[in-house]
């Protein structure tokens, strides 16, 4: 009996991360807080490198994970961790697993990303002023 | 031959969903929600790694060079936890 059909209560997965990911167009810091996920970059070039990144890993992952048909129906796991996206040091989105889409994520697909307008006008000021 | 499935199947013989593991992918969920509900918890410890990303299939496909340096750790809770 699975524990969704028990009526126990549903597991999720809990990431911890203490992460630096790096290429010739980023410099990429990934944390854990309180069970947030927090992706810290450093400049515009690198954002978009990330989005990139999560692009390119999108669209070919149907490569090399396996298929839904192959997963067992009844896995009683979810992943539903929030997370902040930070330029500069400022919070510029926010992912909210439970949330609707904002404009940033109908715009990229990323359901539940919201933009932080403040944020991105202070990361964009501070990167302009350097 | 005896395949890694059945030598799985006959650790968990009590376990029907073990023992229904017919591929790789199953089998390493199998593991891992074995691991997990004795309290496990996955880490990967990343030390200077590199990874080309294509990004797109096929063999003209541009790559991007990302190195990885830390850890990443996996556990389960429930959602009341």
């Amino acid at each position: 009996m699975t524990d969704a059909e028990s009526g126990s209560p549903q597991r999720q997965l809990v990431v911890g991360a203490d992460l630096t990911l790096e290429s010739d167009r980023a410099d990429v810091s990934i944390t854990t807080a309180d069970g947030t996920l927090i992706v810290a970059v450093e400049s515009v070039g690198g954002l978009l490198a990330l989005y990139n990144l999560q692009e390119s890993v999108t669209s070919s992952m149907g490569e090399w994970l396996p298929t839904g048909d192959e997963l067992p129906d009844d896995t009683p796991l979810e992943f539903n961790a929030p997370a902040v996206i930070r330029l500069r040091g400022h919070t510029v989105a926010r992912y909210n697993p439970d949330g609707s889409a904002g404009l940033l994520g109908r715009l990229t697909g990323l359901t539940g990303v919201e933009v932080a307008p403040a944020g991105v006008l202070r990361a964009l000021g501070t990167e302009l002023v350097e | 031959m005896l395949s890694p499935f059945v030598c799985v199947g006959t650790m968990a013989s009590t376990d029907a969903e073990i023992e229904e593991t017919q591929t790789w992918p199953e089998l390493a969920i199998g593991l891992y929600e074995r691991l997990t509900g004795r309290g496990a918890e996955i880490a990967y410890e990343f030390e200077d790694m590199y990874v080309d990303v294509p990004d797109k299939v096929g063999e003209d496909a541009d790559h991007a060079r990302w190195r990885l340096d830390g850890t990443l750790t996996i556990r389960t809770s429930e959602n009341d936890e």
